[in-house]
């Protein structure tokens, strides 16, 4: 049985696109079994579509409209968010 | 005592050397009685097929080994050992839901 209702992180620390992007599918499959999943980055870059491309573009955007956080944090924001989670992954 | 569970993420390259690390968590976390789980992802899982021996040592072990089937190379799944479950990024979530403890090398 899976006990939902985890808080898992994201931190997405690459910054070569298809890093990036693997990071936000790792999200993705995290919010399937009932979790809260929050992305976070202190790189504003590795959000953008323009540079990390339009699958991250994708990612991002579903990842939001089932009510999950991604957002660009500063590295106190990041800590915080560290130490209120169940579980982290730091991708670099 | 209930049954501790430790989860394992692994999405990294070959050549950080972290398969080996995982595995030495994994089989001094099994020694101590906990369900171990490994789920490799992105360069992890080449990571993983470039090493089948210490996968089966996991698995002999009692370790439960998932790849992401997504991106799988007929090269890379023809090197994992077939007690290797291919599976999908809803055995992430399950791993890292049930876990007590994750450890990941991403």
């Amino acid at each position: 049985m899976t006990r939902a209702g985890k808080r898992l992180l994201v931190v997405v620390r690459a910054q070569d696109p298809p890093r990036i992007t693997e990071a936000l599918r790792a999200a993705l499959g995290m919010t399937l079994r009932g979790a809260t999943v929050t992305v976070v980055t202190d790189h504003p870059e590795s959000l953008d579509i323009g540079a990390a491309g339009p699958d991250a573009g994708r990612l991002i955007a579903t990842l939001r409209s089932l009510g999950h956080t991604v957002q660009v944090g500063e590295p106190e924001t990041v800590d915080a968010l560290c130490r209120t989670s169940d579980a982290v992954e730091v991708w670099t | 005592m209930p049954t501790r569970r430790l989860a394992i993420v692994l999405s990294t390259p070959h050549e950080r050397g972290d398969l080996h690390a995982a595995a030495a968590i994994a089989h001094g976390a099994a020694a101590l009685g906990a369900e171990v789980s490994l789920f490799a992802m992105h360069r992890g899982v080449h990571a993983c097929a470039r090493d089948p021996r210490t996968l089966s040592l996991l698995i002999e072990d009692g370790c439960h080994i998932v790849v992401c089937a997504t991106g799988l190379s007929q090269a890379d799944d023809a090197a994992l050992p077939q007690t290797v479950v291919r599976g999908s990024q809803d055995d992430h979530a399950a791993m890292v839901g049930h876990a007590d403890k994750v450890v990941a090398f991403t």
